[in-house]
């Protein structure tokens, strides 16, 4: 066997073995949505979710949103500024009302939820987990991660 | 456009990131998305754990990209990236029992995954995107010879890739030639290759 017929067998072989599969279209965009968008270069900040629980992002139109569908919850983020802070609402099936709550490092806020809705507005950076009370128990959402990432 | 940037260089590549080229990244994260999700695939991790390898992996990459400007081999990089990152994915799962754990990641060290089972996936990757960097006959071809068919079912191959079969040895050979020097380029030679058998 000749060199280039050895190399091809050898090529075979790995190609054979190769066990890796395609990438779903939701994991793909995940990856690229960790990047600014054009219109956003001028961004300062990316928001991230930190994953441990994370069921599915997907980017939505123009604007940089994230939803995070995690079972019957979906928690939406808007890209914020340094100057108004985040910006964060979502829609919960199944409960129509009662109180959902933003544990950060250094600071708490707490909103009612109205027909299922709730929206946090002026969100320091920071670290976050939701919990939304019913019945009296915690029953955390997610883990929220808001990153600086760059200085433009 | 996509084309053009498809065929840059990893650290053109990076380059280009740098300068906020969103087309750059999404070459980048095409070109190693597989060989990232390899890893967390192959420990048999949830659909969501491998999300979050393959998350936080690009992530690394990201926040890395001036470093990697240094890089030599960025496919190894983000592979041992991938390694370390699916090997803590695997640890915090042992607090529940799983079903299966994959023999390769149950180390008490990231360290102590052999090398060369990310070696081979380098190379599988590498192979993988060399085949698709060429003309689309060679493409064709390779792929149905390399993925689909065993060695000799040329007739087979001859009509899925609409080839006369007597044709297929010496567009075989040609293309072969062209894709060593693809892998070249990428540092993929006969000798590296020949190293390890999968």
């Amino acid at each position: 066997m000749d060199r280039l017929e050895n190399f091809w067998e050898k090529l075979r072989q790995l190609a054979r073995s190769d066990s890796s599969v395609d990438v779903p279209e939701t994991t793909h965009n995940k990856a690229l949505s960790i990047f600014p968008s054009r219109q956003e270069t001028k961004s300062k900040y990316i928001f991230l979710l930190s994953p441990a629980n994370l069921a599915a992002v997907r980017k939505a139109g123009s604007n940089r949103k994230y939803f995070y569908e995690l079972g019957n919850s979906i928690v939406q983020l808007e890209q914020a500024n340094q100057e108004t802070g985040s910006r964060l609402s979502g829609f919960v099936h199944g409960i129509e009302d009662g109180p959902v709550t933003l544990y950060g490092d250094e600071c708490v806020f707490q909103k009612s939820i109205s027909n299922g809705e709730f929206l946090f507005e002026s969100v320091p950076f920071g670290s976050y987990r939701v919990c939304f009370s019913h019945e009296g128990e915690c029953s955390w959402i997610t883990d929220l991660r808001l990153n600086q990432v760059t200085d433009s | 456009m996509f084309k053009k940037i498809w065929k840059q260089s990893d650290q053109q590549l990076v380059r280009l990131c740098l300068k906020g080229d969103q087309a750059a990244w999404e070459s980048l994260v095409s070109r190693y998305q597989r060989l990232v999700y390899h890893f967390p695939n192959d420990a048999r991790l949830s659909p969501q754990d491998c999300d979050e390898v393959f998350q936080e992996t690009f992530l690394s990459t990201y926040k890395s990209l001036e470093k990697l400007l240094e890089v030599q081999a960025l496919d190894h990089w983000i592979a041992t990236v991938a390694k370390r990152t699916t090997w803590k994915v695997v640890q915090r799962n042992r607090r529940h029992p799983m079903e299966s754990l994959a023999e390769e990641f149950d180390v008490e060290d990231p360290d102590l995954i052999p090398d060369e089972h990310l070696e081979i996936r380098v190379q599988q990757a590498g192979i993988r995107r060399a085949i698709g960097m060429l003309n689309g006959r060679c493409r064709t071809l390779l792929h149905l010879l390399f993925y689909k068919y065993d060695s000799g079912d040329y007739d087979k191959v001859a009509k899925e890739a609409g080839i006369a079969r007597g044709s297929i040895g010496p567009i075989r050979h040609r293309c072969l030639v062209k894709l060593k020097n693809v892998l070249e380029q990428m540092g993929i030679n006969q000798k590296s290759v020949s190293k390890r058998d999968p």
